[in-house]
């Protein structure tokens, strides 16, 4: 072994031992974060959100929008962002717009564009009914009236039948605004319902948490990863070549 | 900003494939040749929750469900989750086989494959065996596996829901 390729092998090694070490948390980093990753479902990741403030700040996620709320009795039906709230409590995920709600004792009805959902005093869904083109809501005694296409029809069965309405209700479900203190609790919990664990993880994982050059960071220790393998490969090659040379003198 | 584009990406990419192939109430008129009766209603008491659980192999995100029925034939139309999205199936059941059964809307961006009549005709005259398994086997689709059991979960659903109502 020449003089040169002696002092080569040297410094590969105490690369190999410096890079390692380095890059060791890294590692640990991507392979906790890759683990996570690989059971997604399993561990719910993408139905838990993040909450810590500091991290959705960290994120710039915050709550400017107002929510659209309807009165309905001593409640209130809200929407913010695709989330539809009974008071506090979120109920449903909807991408559709809140366009009127009416309530009774037994039941509560959100009515949507193209959909009615019938709803529990609770907020549990009784049943999701198409309906097309909804335009508003009402009620009047025990009868439900909607607009559609400026028809107006009636149902008297709780949404399972329509006819066209052979009077007009006194007045329509109209949007009013929820108490500050209520709608301040809203843009908190809308606020913590937007990034989930699996986005965070992913994030972590690919470095972008830390903004590009967290990017960057990965990408040098990926290719420091590669750099250790092939040396790993080849100290391991010598060392055997050499092992075999000894046995066979 | 790549986040910005991502949730863009994802709000339009369910709107791009999101497809009515026929409406409910179009489904229902034609499976009773345009004069339908009166729509019913089966409410899911706790009573029958745990066996249309173990169907959907989830807890039922609805508590009422609506049918038609006139003769020995019911007509349903439910909902299930393919991946991320709803699937609307409309079912027809004639002397407690299924007649037929079409997907009516579909919001998935995978797996419409479903929709064609080579994967809804294996579904014809199958019935339900006591254990609440379908008589026959549904050959799957590969790209589309989620789709599939959402279709042949809304199958066992309505032929459970329908052997209920005529006991």
């Amino acid at each position: 072994m020449t003089h040169f390729s002696r002092e080569f092998s040297k410094l590969l090694y105490k690369g190999h031992r410096h890079i390692g070490f380095a890059i060791s948390l890294i590692l640990i980093l991507l392979s906790l974060t890759g683990i996570a990753l690989n059971h997604t479902s399993e561990l719910q990741l993408d139905q838990r959100f993040i909450k810590s403030p500091f991290i959705l700040d960290w994120y710039g996620i915050t709550r400017s929008k107002s929510p659209k709320s309807y009165a309905i009795q001593s409640h209130w039906l809200s929407q913010l962002e695709d989330t539809l709230y009974l008071d506090h409590k979120a109920i449903l995920e909807t991408k559709e717009p809140l366009i009127g709600a009416i309530s009774s004792a037994n039941f509560i009805v959100a009515a949507l564009p193209n959909t009615l959902l019938l709803l529990t005093p609770e907020g549990e869904l009784i049943e999701s009914v198409s309906k097309a083109n909804i335009e508003k809501i009402a009620q009047q005694k025990n009868v439900i009236f909607i607009q559609s296409q400026q028809q107006v029809y009636s149902s008297h069965d709780q949404l399972l039948s329509w006819q066209k309405a052979e009077y007009l209700p006194k007045a329509w479900s109209l949007q009013s605004p929820l108490p500050p203190m209520m709608t301040k609790e809203l843009k908190q919990r809308s606020r913590e319902r937007i990034l989930d664990y699996e986005r965070l993880i992913l994030d972590i994982h690919s470095g972008r948490f830390f903004g590009t050059w967290g990017v960057y960071l990965m990408d040098v220790s990926a290719i420091l990863l590669i750099f250790l393998a092939i040396t790993g490969v080849w100290f391991w090659l010598r060392h055997s070549i050499k092992r075999m040379n000894k046995r066979n003198r | 900003m790549y986040k910005f584009y991502f949730l863009i990406s994802l709000c339009f990419s369910s709107h791009l494939w999101a497809t009515q192939y026929q409406s409910p109430n179009d489904f229902v008129n034609e499976a009773f040749s345009g004069t339908p009766p009166a729509p019913q209603s089966l409410w899911v008491t706790p009573a029958l929750k745990e066996s249309v659980a173990n169907i959907l192999q989830h807890k039922s995100g609805f508590m009422r469900t609506r049918y038609w029925q006139a003769d020995n034939k019911t007509v349903w139309i439910l909902k299930e989750i393919g991946k991320t999205q709803l699937i609307t199936v409309g079912i027809i059941i004639q002397d407690n086989k299924i007649q037929s059964i079409k997907v009516l809307d579909f919001k998935e961006s995978r797996g419409w494959e479903v929709k064609h009549s080579f994967f809804t005709d294996q579904f014809k005259s199958i019935t339900m065996n006591p254990d609440l398994s379908l008589s026959q086997r549904i050959d799957g689709i590969s790209g589309a596996t989620l789709s599939v059991h959402a279709l042949t979960k809304t199958a066992k659903l309505a032929l459970f829901f329908n052997q209920h109502i005529n006991q």
